[in-house]
């Protein structure tokens, strides 16, 4: 696909058209998957898992940088991030039904000291409770976690401020702390 | 807890957070009011925010003996602070880096540790000096550097006005700084303007080894060490091509981000950027384009925007034309050989870079190798018009073959036979061609079973005339069934079978599968090395055949000096005025303008048309060939009105020979139209286009290029607006070459069906393209994965030129996952292949993956 149309279409995604979702996201999705696989063969003991590199490494692919404005480039960042948390999660059950550990700490998670949220599952989890109470704080974890973004960026794409997106990351992470460290009961 | 009780703490905490800590405590507790659920809540969490806060910010206060004040930088997993040893008498100030707490795994105290003894290997003034090392109080390691107070290279340079000579001398220090991190056997890997500070007294100091490698051989050996750490990301103007390719990153590639930073402290820009095409994707370029020159820079900002060249002048203390002579030559030539896409022909050493440089700014000679002007950016056309020659092969290879024949006078039977020989491929082809040409093939195989040499000989003959109807698959059968009979004759060391792989060859080239035609030329040309040891004109032709294919894929690097042993070998052979001896030149005329030197390509396109002309005339088709080369190699150097003239005579040979209606000529006004594309307003050639184009829709007419010719003019209609005109020829042209298109193979991690261009790489890289033909150098592609349109033209893209290719089944990201993946081409028996991880020039053994 042309990078003119991958950038159409971004800009409409972004403009609020939800049919150029439709058509970007298979594309990052299968983008992704496919950096991401490459990245999880080599994995190793010790690693954390980048996302944030990950989804540039897909956005670098897909797009002729230097084409894609500067909002268009979060909007993508922001669908490369719901997708990346879906890549990690497919992969991370399929080595959970191997048996085997399920997948690698998040960089960006172990960063604020959620390195115990190790299993990308319970994370999944634990941002779901989360989103089902307070959707723009999951939304902004996730976007910090599987997409890279930064509180500007964040900020673009939700189209909040950033001291906005600042406190209520804060308080998403201490809601995670409480939520993985405590009794799982509400 | 109700949704309500949600809000409230979330709200209620985020008005908290924004309180100094003393004030929270009053905050909540009115806030809560009597609600002792959310009080709770809200008061677990900020407790929770407090430790998290701590974290983040935690470092510590002192280290050692040092006091951290501030931070100075942060990259990866760790942090640079400002640190400050209080002597009493003065105020020592050092950098003190340290691992980020959340970061302490067993991996980064390894990688922390390599970067500290790379550090404590490296005494040198233009290197940040290790001074201490050690552990904090709660046990995190930290090492104190040499604290730099200075600008980025750049900065320096442009702040201070630095002549174009004082950033030389500048540079020279730094690539002398690089060296002897390279003589103990240190790779920096990161080399750019952010991590060279320039001190106030103008030393330069590089720092950061944060991702350096020690060159251990046996990691080197391996090749396994994972090169790009996804610790960081690499920076991508910076990045050798190896590097992005996930191979093993050598001096090489500090070598290489030398020349980068050479072109910016020359120009101010990188070398990929800033072209005339649109800007391709960065990576992209890295791999496959051309690099600019700096004096070709200049010379374009100049035309495009002199305010911004004046200024860039100025911040060099002279004037725009008097940067473009600067450059022009030595420095051009210095950048060139840095930026080489292959490690091994860049600077052997950092050091022989500053030499050249030290030459330079003496006055005398440098090593590195001149170009007469910077590379062509635009090598289609010239890529377009090799694959055209490619496909005369075959007229030429069906002259070459009677001859040969004649000269065999063993036996009347065999006179007989070439008698008929002769008659099939002679034979004037009409309506019932095909009809008696399949009779003969039936019959000859039922009547000449007992004479197996014979019957070979014929099925050859018949191959031939197939292939004049355009008929492959048939042509293609009758080779490989002489093919199989001979090798059971004759073994396979003869010469009758090198001639039916070469033959066969063609036919594979023409069907536009380049892979299996290399394969058998270069199998061909194996047998033919061994049993005709020293000068031979078999040899040659094999040789030529197998440069047409490299050159038809690209790869001119590789043509080049198979298609100069071709014509040196002929020239002795058969003296400098046989006609036989043009046809190499003609070619090696086309790797050697794909190689960017397009003057020395037109001198071979003169010369090749010289002995032409000697030969047989002033108007042969040939010459007009040759005509149309070198006008195209004067268009893509700008020089379009020359390239016009040398057209006009083409197509006026042309037309002479071959009728107004001639798909040749056709084919020259194409090359009119991709001119006239460029800006040159010409004479609309749609009206000579058409006629020639319905012409051309009418098989057996010129069968075998027929596609090529279709899916030509096509493109030329749809690149001058009529696009429903060129719909017809597109679809036809890719009916003939695709007859039942497979459906694309199931990708299975994209939406996108995989598509990968017969040119291979170059267009994997970009996503969208293309199943595509090359001519003229456009690319028709007809994508199924394309949302709404079918058919789309991509020249840009696919139509570039690329040194490199080979590419494996899954296209660009296998090359990415398999290190050794190749696809390889058969040379001298066994399997080596060409693989574009290694940037196209090394033939390396690998049966593993290949097989």
């Amino acid at each position: 696909m042309a990078t003119r149309t991958l950038t159409r279409l971004l800009s409409a995604w972004s403009q609020g058209d939800g049919e150029a979702l439709d058509r970007l996201a298979p594309l990052v999705y299968g983008k992704l998957r496919q950096l991401a696989s490459c990245y999880l063969r080599r994995e190793r003991p010790g690693h954390v898992l980048e996302t944030g590199a990950l989804v540039n490494e897909a956005f670098l692919r897909l797009f002729s940088q230097h084409r894609v404005s500067w909002k268009n480039r979060s909007h993508f960042f922001a669908i490369a991030a719901l997708m990346m948390r879906r890549v990690l999660i497919e992969h991370a059950r399929r080595r959970q039904h191997a048996g085997r550990v399920p997948c690698l700490p998040l960089e960006a998670a172990a960063e604020v000291g959620l390195a115990e949220a190790s299993d990308v599952l319970a994370l999944d989890e634990a941002l779901r409770q989360l989103s089902a109470r307070h959707p723009q704080a999951g939304k902004i974890v996730e976007l910090r976690f599987f997409g890279g973004l930064n509180e500007s960026e964040i900020s673009e794409v939700l189209g909040i401020s950033v001291p906005t997106v600042k406190r209520r990351w804060r308080f998403a992470r201490a809601w995670l702390h409480r939520y993985l460290a405590g009794p799982k009961s509400s | 807890m109700t949704p309500e009780d949600d809000r409230c703490i979330a709200d209620i905490f985020e008005q908290a957070v924004d309180l100094p800590p003393a004030e929270r405590g009053d905050f909540v507790e009115r806030a809560c009011g009597d609600d002792a659920t959310v009080r709770r809540e809200v008061e677990a969490l900020l407790a929770l925010d407090a430790e998290a806060e701590a974290g983040a910010l935690g470092v510590p206060e002192r280290v050692g003996p040092y006091r951290l004040a501030g931070k100075l930088g942060e990259g990866g997993m760790s942090e640079v602070f400002l640190g400050l040893r209080d002597d009493g008498e003065f105020v020592r100030r050092v950098a003190v880096k340290l691992i980020r707490k959340e970061f302490l795994t067993a991996e980064t105290m390894r990688r922390f540790e390599t970067e500290r003894q790379i550090l404590a290997s490296l005494d040198h003034p233009s290197i940040a000096r290790l001074l201490d090392a050690g552990r904090t109080a709660d046990g995190m390691p930290y090492f104190v550097m040499e604290y730099i107070e200075g600008e980025p290279i750049d900065l320096y340079c442009d702040r201070h006005r630095l002549t174009v000579a004082e950033r030389l001398e500048i540079f020279r220090q730094v690539c002398l700084a690089v060296h002897f991190a390279h003589q103990n056997l240190v790779v920096h890997r990161d080399i750019k303007p952010g991590n060279i500070l320039v001190t106030e007294a103008g030393q330069p100091k590089l720092l950061d080894f944060g991702i350096a490698k020690l060159l251990n051989p046996d990691l080197m050996i391996r090749g396994s060490e994972p090169t790009m750490s996804w610790g960081r990301l690499l920076t991508p103007e910076y990045a050798s091509p190896e590097q992005l390719l996930g191979k093993p990153v050598t001096s090489a590639s500090d070598v290489y981000a030398l020349g980068v930073l050479l072109f910016k402290l020359l120009t101010g820009a990188d070398p990929y950027r800033l072209r005339e095409r649109p800007a391709p994707e960065l990576e992209r370029s890295i791999l496959a384009a051309e690099p600019d020159t700096p004096s070709g820079f200049v010379r374009r900002l100049v035309d495009a925007g002199p305010e911004e060249a004046r200024e860039l002048a100025m911040e060099r203390g002279t004037r725009p034309h008097a940067l473009v002579r600067a450059f022009a030559g030595d420095l051009d030539a210095i950048t060139a050989k840095a930026l080489r896409k292959e490690p091994q022909h860049r600077y052997v050493s950092a050091e022989q870079m500053a030499e050249d440089l030290r030459r330079h700014l003496a006055g005398g000679p440098v090593s590195a190798p001149y170009r007469t002007t910077s590379l062509p950016t635009r090598g289609w056309l010239l890529a377009g018009a090799a694959l055209t020659l490619l496909l005369l092969a075959a007229a030429g290879l069906l002259a070459r073959q009677k001859a040969r024949l004649e000269e065999r006078d063993q036996a009347r039977t065999q006179q007989i036979v070439a008698s008929l020989e002769r008659v099939f491929e002679e034979m004037p082809l009409g309506p019932h061609s095909q009809d008696l040409v399949d009779h003969a093939s039936r019959r000859f195989q039922q009547d000449l079973a007992g004479i197996p040499d014979t019957q070979a000989g014929l099925m050859m003959s018949l191959g031939r005339v197939y292939f004049r109807m355009g008929h492959l698959e048939e042509a293609a059968s009758s080779f490989q069934g002489a093919l199989a009979t001979r090798q059971r004759l004759f073994g396979v060391e003869h010469e009758a079978v090198a001639e039916s792989l070469a033959e066969l060859a063609v036919v594979e080239a023409t069907q536009g599968d380049l892979q299996g035609a290399e394969d058998l030329h270069a199998r061909a040309l194996a047998i033919r090395r061994k049993i005709h040891p020293g000068d031979n004109f078999a040899v040659t032709e094999s040789l030529v055949g197998l440069g047409r294919v490299f050159l038809a894929k690209g790869h001119a690097a590789i043509a080049e000096p198979l298609l100069q042993e071709a014509f040196v070998t002929r020239q002795r052979l058969l003296g400098e005025g046989d006609v036989r001896v043009a046809e190499p030149l003609t070619d090696l005329g086309h790797a050697v303008g794909l190689l960017g030197s397009p003057d020395a390509a037109d001198f071979l396109f003169m010369r090749a048309a010289k002995i032409q002309r000697r030969a047989a005339g002033d108007e042969t088709w040939e010459v007009a060939i040759n005509l149309v080369y070198r006008a195209a190699s004067r268009v893509d150097q700008g020089e379009r009105e020359k390239g016009r003239e040398i057209l006009l005579e083409a197509s006026r040979i042309e037309r002479q020979l071959c009728g107004e209606a001639s798909p040749d000529l056709a084919g020259s006004l194409l090359n009119f139209a991709a001119a006239a594309q460029q800006g040159t307003p010409w004479a609309d050639p749609v009206p000579h286009l058409r006629p020639a184009a319905s012409d051309c829709r009418t098989p057996p007419l010129a069968a075998p290029h027929l596609p090529y010719l279709l899916q030509a003019l096509g493109t030329g209609l749809n690149e001058l607006g009529y696009a429903a005109e060129a719909e017809p020829l597109l679809e036809q042209a890719g009916e003939i070459r695709w007859p039942a298109t497979p459906p694309p193979p199931a990708d299975n991690s994209s939406a996108a069906g995989p598509c990968v261009p017969d040119g291979g790489i170059a267009e994997t890289l970009e996503s969208h393209c293309c199943s595509g033909v090359i001519l003229g150098g456009t690319t028709v592609c007809r994508n199924p994965a394309e949302w709404g349109n079918s058919w789309r033209t991509c020249r840009h893209v696919c139509g570039s030129r690329l040194v490199n290719g080979c590419v494996p089944p899954g296209g660009v990201d296998d090359i990415l996952s398999l290190t050794n993946c190749c696809n390889g081409a058969s040379v001298n028996g066994s399997v080596r292949c060409l693989n574009p991880a290694d940037h196209g020039t090394t033939w390396r053994t690998c049966f593993h993956t290949c097989a």
